[in-house]
């Protein structure tokens, strides 16, 4: 799994690669206080490799990273994808892994 | 509601200051004998009373013994201060203690109150241990919650605040009477960035003193013949009373042009009263100090370049603390960097109002105790105190209510927002906590309530939560209320009902000023937190133990906890350790069980450590040493002495211009360090840790050139073997022995290229082997072989039968019995111990 | 009750127990066989009953005597007939204990081991972190000769807690072990462990090779077949590739399907093989191509590989790509001066993301990266990973130094499983296997040495033999495999 789209500043703070310092601020800000009151919306957050899951921790570290250019122009290349996971024919390539090999041999994991 | 203040300390070396901000005005506190500075001095009488600030200044020069000042540059190190009229030693954070205790007074009787909450700030390249003392001491005074804040980063946050619109990059320089600090700052739209520090611990206002104290002495023996010596302890009293009169004059010296060092009283030296009076003038004042100021400059232009910035970027330049009003410090910073802000901005008190404006946005509110409980209600909403919410400088819900009176138990909403921002339009995210009398509220509404036509209104949703966005009033206090309607229309009663926040600066997460990491085995550092990583933060990584841990034997498994920036454990400051004890454990701990080191910092640096057993499924919690290393004079002596030869191997070794003036600076480093090695065989402890870190660094830069030395040699030795490898494998060598000499070549060259001795070594080892395997396959090869034993006969182990080997190797040779030979030179390998051990590093098998 | 039947039961019972007790005394290693239980079962004991009947001149019967001698000499039966079904962990190590008292050198491992896999495979506990626990405490540090009993407890173990790497090593030491010291069912049980991993992990093409000491079985056909159909070699789907072959590779595909166990479950894993045999779809998916990007289409097809996780060589080739295009560069460029930053420092933040990239994806696939690809940044990587490859041979080269002393089973073990992590850490940062073979093989060749003479692991050091070997023989060289063959062939 590759951090810089999985935990990706823009992914994990639902902001465009276009947004302003204040956007980030504004998002981050509003993220860090719906997980403090624990807002069940605030707990995931999307990406092209599937849903992760957000802390505070995450958020400001992504609201870090934005606010220093030289960090936000390497997530501004790595937040190309939608948002969103990719289809299930790319997230499953045909020679890909088998993560049911064990289960369907009855072992339990 | 009253009104919410907000307190910052600034605990400095020299002196300390306070600061009170009500979320629209900061400013200082006047101490209880007048004026804003509270000296950071400490006097314990024969009775064991404390004496603090102004009144124990007084006391520095008449009675030192009793009288400490400058503990501040001792805390964290584990030494103790002995008072003998009292016969009591104090710890450096003890005495912190005492002046924090003294600041807390003045600001409660400003105030009217008590407090016990407070931001307080140390210099940004303190150490974990120096944190962790820190946070102790407010603890002592008495103080049930604090912050810690660097102080270049509260200075930034003053001065921001007060900036109208500070925009682009601009610097704080902070030279304090002990340390000094640099830090380069980004304001955009009021979001105030530390884009980087850098700074020196033991460079401050007091090197310029220990400059024009030098200059005195010298005066002293070449006018007056008298001879004191700082390695000396008798001296010590002496030189105290020559320290403060030069203190003073060359505070004077910052209006007048000339002035005289002399002291209230004669300085006895060798039981002689000498009486003080020599002529101190600027422009000497500016040549005895400019060297200090050069390396001031120096920090900074080094973080400048680190960031990519030139001096021409620097919008302003902040100055910050006493030493900084010297005209020379203003003259060389607007000459070297830019001009220096003339916002008329305190210097002295800028550190504790940002500190104070800080605890406003971490929500840090004074007087929490008094506050916690919100009039109306039975309890506190659970786990929701009035505070922040860590690392988000976010309210929790706070307020009065005027409808419990009337409507019963209200509704008790959990709030979050910032007290203070950059954001115009920031979010209040909010969800019903605790319900109340009548029929639960399912629309809110919040007001402006100077414009009530400012209405929002939202919903909350299944889980009872809301996200409402608001306008502030720009650069002013923007109050709200609170409403809430049941599914009915009906007025619903709440709490709180009313909240606040301050359009102002909003602080980005502070950087880490050193890198921190855990020594491993094989003297490497496992980074944890790279410099410049934002705090707070918190990482975990797994590790596998090299030794096993029985119980009942007494044994220790340590994971010690470095700071620095280099490669190499030895080189880093040990700044804690994580011990593990055998005797805790229940069974025995093999070696190589996994073990999960997780460390986590707090946005004011301090340090917590666990490590996490699997196999046995145990956490271990205890620091066991939480102290910065110390500093014996002899051991200094031995570790300078040591590094004095290395640096004359290398005088002889650099040919580089270049090279050569770095080891000229090398030089006058180490005779710094030296210099301060005397100071701490008088007793002057803080010295001695100002050598210790100056010989660290100076072993790390040794190190450096000495491996930039070697490199040719490296090089030349390397091409040779290649060579000779490359010969013998074309020759008698097989394809896969071909290959894999191309390999190893082809990486030793790029090693070559990138000057990386690790791997070099890695392929030449390669390099050796495969050209081994192919020289021993030439037909002359053990002949070769055994002509040189037989020429070293004498360090064989046992000669003699050494000397029989190699006649009857002699004759198997001369009847062509080859493999009779390599048995026989095989059997003559175990005779030379050096030779058997390389012997075995290549081919040698265990099994016959 | 006859008393000819009880007297068979404990008669085969008194000469198995004795003959173990040897055994376990001279520490002799002996195959674990069921040879001689049934053999007594089917010819001594009815032997022994008819002729103790005849003598008291009854009639033979058998209906007692049989399904009690079936119980007391094959024990496990009654254990997996018995008591598996009811998720009774506790009871089938205590059961297991009992029976395995006679049978093996190490009663007790061998009971947690059944424990274990009854736990991890075949039954439901009551309350899992409790049993876990349970299990745990169980667990002892191995004695004298290593087993492969021992090395499963402590395989099983590290899986249950989720060390899979430590798994694999252990799992491939005992496949590694010469079959005196590896019972059959512990070699049976590594052998699926590393297919069902190496499925897990999409490493098809390393099904094949995990073949050593473990005979023909039904999963192993069936994922060798998998395998075939999944990394052919050639593109499956091109013209050229002909027709019959992919005929019969689907026949071959579905007749082992079918004798694989679980033939539903393994279904999905069916279709996929035989979908890898029809022609191709597009790389990219409509979604994703409609998609602005800095460099368009090659910084998508990047950006595919990445999520894809499948191969990092082809991933770092799809990057250098976007790095080397102009659009890129112009892309930068613009960015840079919006943001106000230089784009030399921009380029080399996004050159290292990418680097640390194609690090994460080495690391998560398995599969090495190609340094001809990855070029200087993983000099420094490469480096420190080969620094700590060293310190761990050096320590297998250690285990000589004191030729006096011998050491716990344990330090054996645990000293060759941190060898074989940095080796496969090194080979992950990019070394290539030949160099980091010829790196440590002295030192691994001595550690074996010393193993087998002084420490007596002989079955540690057999299995080391083979690592040695088994790498010899795939960068081909002939010589030390053929040393190592001869090493194997020593008594153990």
């Amino acid at each position: 799994m590759s951090r810089n789209i999985t935990q990706n500043a823009f992914y994990v703070l639902e902001l465009s690669s276009e947004c302003s310092v204040m956007d980030v601020e504004m998002a981050g800000q509003k993220l860090l206080a719906m997980l403090e009151i624990g807002m069940a919306d605030a707990k995931t957050y999307s990406t092209p490799m599937g849903h992760q899951e957000r802390d505070a921790e995450r958020v400001r570290a992504a609201m870090a990273q934005l606010r220093d250019p030289k960090s936000r122009i390497v997530h501004e290349l790595w937040a190309q994808l939608p948002a969103e996971p990719l289809t299930q024919a790319t997230e499953a390539p045909l020679d890909g892994p088998w993560p049911e090999a064990f289960k369907a041999l009855g072992w339990k994991r | 509601m009253a009104k919410p203040f907000y307190v910052g300390f600034d605990l400095g070396t020299t002196n300390s200051t306070s600061a009170i901000f009500d979320g629209e005005r900061v400013h200082s506190v006047q101490s209880a004998m007048g004026g804003a500075l509270t000296p950071s001095v400490v006097r314990l009488s024969s009775k064991g009373t404390p004496i603090v600030g102004a009144r124990a200044r007084r006391f520095l020069e008449r009675d030192p013994e009793n009288t400490q000042s400058e503990f501040k540059r001792l805390m964290g190190t584990g030494k103790t201060i002995h008072f003998p009229a009292a016969d009591v030693s104090k710890q450096p954070q003890e005495l912190a203690a005492l002046v924090l205790a003294s600041l807390r007074a003045d600001v409660e009787q400003h105030l009217g109150f008590s407090i016990d909450q407070a931001v307080i700030t140390v210099p940004a390249l303190f150490e974990v241990p120096q944190s962790a003392a820190t946070a102790e001491a407010a603890r002592l005074a008495g103080l049930q919650r604090v912050e810690l804040l660097q102080e270049p980063v509260a200075s930034a946050l003053a001065a921001g605040w007060e900036a109208e619109s500070a925009q682009g990059s601009w610097m704080v320089f902070d030279l304090g009477g002990g340390t000094f600090d640099v830090s380069l700052l980004e304001s955009r739209e009021g979001l105030l960035r530390v884009v980087g520090h850098d700074g020196d611990n033991f460079l401050g206002g007091r090197d310029f003193d220990r400059r024009i104290v030098d200059w005195c002495l010298t005066r002293l023996a070449t006018e007056e013949g008298v001879q004191l010596r700082r390695e000396d302890p008798s001296h010590r009293q002496a030189l105290r009373q020559l320290a403060l009169a030069v203190e003073e004059a060359k505070i004077e010296l910052t209006r007048v042009e000339q002035t005289t060092i002399g002291g209230a009283m004669p300085l006895e030296v060798d039981d002689e009263l000498v009486d003080l009076d020599i002529t101190l003038d600027r422009a000497t004042l500016e040549t005895l100090c400019a060297p200090v100021v050069d390396r001031t400059l120096e920090v900074c232009l080094r973080l400048l370049r680190e960031h990519g910035q030139r001096p021409d970027d620097l919008e302003t330049v902040v100055l910050v603390g006493g030493p900084s009003v010297m005209p020379l410090v203003r003259q060389r910073v607007a000459e070297a960097l830019t001009q220096p802000s003339e916002e008329g901005l305190d210097p002295m008190a800028l550190v504790a109002q940002g500190a104070a404006i800080y605890a406003a946005s971490a929500g840090l509110e004074a007087r929490s105790s008094t506050r916690r409980e919100v009039p109306g209600t039975a309890r506190e909403v659970p786990g929701t105190g009035t505070g922040e919410v860590p690392g988000t400088g976010f309210q929790r819900g706070k307020g009065c209510d005027h409808n419990t009176a009337t409507s019963g138990k209200p509704h008790q909403l959990w709030l979050q927002y910032p007290a203070v921002t950059a954001v115009t339009t920031p979010h209040i995210v909010g969800r019903l906590a605790e319900p109340g009398a009548g029929p639960p509220p399912t629309r809110l509404e919040i007001a402006e309530v100077s414009d009530p036509s400012s209405v929002i209104k939202v919903e909350l949703d299944a889980e009872g939560a809301f996200v409402a966005q608001v306008v502030l009033k720009s650069k002013k206090l923007s109050t709200f209320a609170v409403h809430a309607w049941s599914a009915a229309g009906e007025s619903v009663p709440i709490s709180p009902t009313e909240l606040r926040i301050m359009h102002g600066v909003t602080l980005s997460d502070p950087p880490l000023s050193r890198t921190l990491g855990v020594a491993l085995a094989n003297n490497t550092v496992q980074t944890y937190f790279e410099r410049g990583v934002p705090l707070p933060a918190r990482r975990t990584f797994g590790h596998r133990t090299i030794e096993s841990l029985i119980p009942g034997t007494g044994g220790n498994l340590d994971i010690p906890i470095v700071q620095g920036e280099f490669e190499q454990a030895h080189l880093c400051r040990l700044v804690g350790s994580l011990r593990i004890n055998a005797d805790d454990l229940a069974e025995t701990l093999p070696i190589g069980s996994d073990i999960e080191v997780t460390l986590e910092l707090d946005r004011g640096g301090r340090l917590s450590a666990r490590a996490h057993i699997p196999r046995i499924d145990r956490v271990f919690e205890e620091v066991a040493r939480l102290l910065v290393p110390d500093a014996e004079p002899e051991t200094l002596t031995r570790e300078a002495e040591a590094l004095q030869s290395r640096l004359i191997g290398l005088q002889s070794a650099i040919g580089r211009e270049d090279q050569r003036e770095r080891l000229a600076a090398l030089d006058r480093r180490l005779i710094e360090a030296q210099l301060a090695t005397e100071a701490a065989k008088g007793g002057d402890a803080d010295s001695g840790q100002r050598a210790r870190r100056i010989l660290l660094d100076l072993e790390a830069e040794v190190g450096e050139l000495e491996d930039l030395g070697k490199w040719p040699e490296l090089e030349a030795k390397s091409m040779s073997q290649i060579a000779t490898a490359t010969h013998f494998v074309a020759q008698f060598g097989n394809d896969m022995e071909q290959r894999l000499l191309d390999t190893a070549v082809s990486g030793a060259e790029q090693a070559l290229k990138g000057r990386s001795h690790d791997l070099l070594r890695q392929h030449m080892k390669v390099v050796r082997d495969v050209g081994n395997a192919a020289f021993y396959r030439h037909p002359e090869a053990w002949s070769w072989e055994l002509d040189y034993y037989a020429s070293h006969v004498e360090e064989a182990t046992d000669p003699k039968a050494a000397g029989r080997i190699i006649g009857r190797a002699r004759e198997a040779r001369e009847q062509n019995e080859t493999d009779r030979l390599k048995s026989l030179v095989t059997e003559l390998w175990r005779l030379f111990p050096a030779e058997a051990q390389q012997r075995r590093l290549s081919h040698r098998s265990g099994i016959h | 009750m006859n008393p000819g039947c009880l007297l068979g039961i404990a008669l085969g019972l008194l000469l198995r127990y004795r003959n173990r007790r040897r055994e376990a005394r001279e520490q002799r290693l002996v195959a674990p066989s069921q040879w001689f239980t049934a053999v007594w079962f089917f010819v001594g004991l009815p032997a022994l009953v008819v002729v103790s009947l005849i003598a008291a001149g009854e009639a033979p019967a058998f209906h007692w005597t049989y399904p009690l001698a079936a119980l007391v000499l094959f024990p496990n039966l009654w254990i997996r007939l018995l008591v598996q079904p009811f998720g009774a962990i506790r009871w089938i190590y205590r059961f297991s204990l009992l029976a395995n008292f006679t049978w093996t050198l190490r009663p007790k491992t061998g009971a947690l081991c059944a424990a274990l896999l009854a736990r991890m495979k075949h039954t439901e506990p009551f309350g899992s972190l409790p049993i876990d626990r349970w299990l745990v405490d169980r667990s002892k540090p191995p004695q004298g000769i290593l087993l492969s009993t021992d090395l499963l407890a402590d395989a099983l173990l590290s899986d249950l807690r989720g060390d899979r790497r430590r798994t694999r090593f252990l799992m491939e030491t005992i496949l590694r072990f010469p079959s005196k010291a590896c019972g059959r069912k512990d070699a049976q049980l590594a052998h699926e462990w590393l297919l069902l991993q190496a499925a897990e992990k999409g490493h098809w093409y390393r099904i094949p090779l995990i073949h050593r000491g473990a005979r023909w079985t039904r999963l192993g056909a069936f994922l060798r077949q998998i395998s075939l159909a999944l990394t052919d070699d050639g593109d499956p789907q091109s013209a050229e590739h002909p027709s019959w072959k992919r005929r019969a590779r689907r026949l071959m595909l579905g007749l082992t399907w079918i004798l694989a166990p679980r033939p539903w479950a393994t279904r999905p894993l069916l279709l996929r093989a035989q979908q890898h045999l029809e022609p191709s779809t597009e790389l990219l998916t409509e979604a994703e191509a409609s998609v602005e990007s800095p460099a368009h289409e090659p910084t998508l097809e990047a950006m595919a590989h990445t999520v894809r996780a499948t191969d990092p060589t082809a991933t770092a080739s799809a990057w250098r790509k976007v790095m080397s295009s102009t659009d890129f560069a112009a892309w930068v460029e613009s960015r840079c001066e919006a943001l106000g930053i230089d784009p030399g420092a921009a380029t080399q933040a996004i050159y290292e993301s990418v680097a640390d990239s194609w690090q994460e994806l080495s690391e998560t696939t398995g599969l090495a990266l190609d340094p001809e690809v990855a070029q200087g940044w993983l000099h420094d990587q490469q480096a420190h990973r080969l620094s700590s490859l060293e310190e761990s041979a050096e320590a297998l080269n250690q285990l000589g130094e004191d030729d006096e002393e011998i050491l716990e089973p344990i330090h054996h073990l645990e000293a060759w499983l941190a060898f074989c992590r940095r080796f496969d850490e090194a080979l992950q940062a990019g070394a290539a296997l030949s160099l980091t073979f010829y790196q440590v093989r002295v030192a691994v060749w001595n550690g074996s040495a010393e193993l087998y003479n002084t420490q007596g692991q002989k079955a540690l050091a057999h299995s080391m033999f083979a690592w040695l070997h088994d790498h010899a023989v795939a960068i081909g060289d002939s010589h030390t495999a053929e040393q190592m063959r001869a090493h194997m062939k020593l008594a153990v």
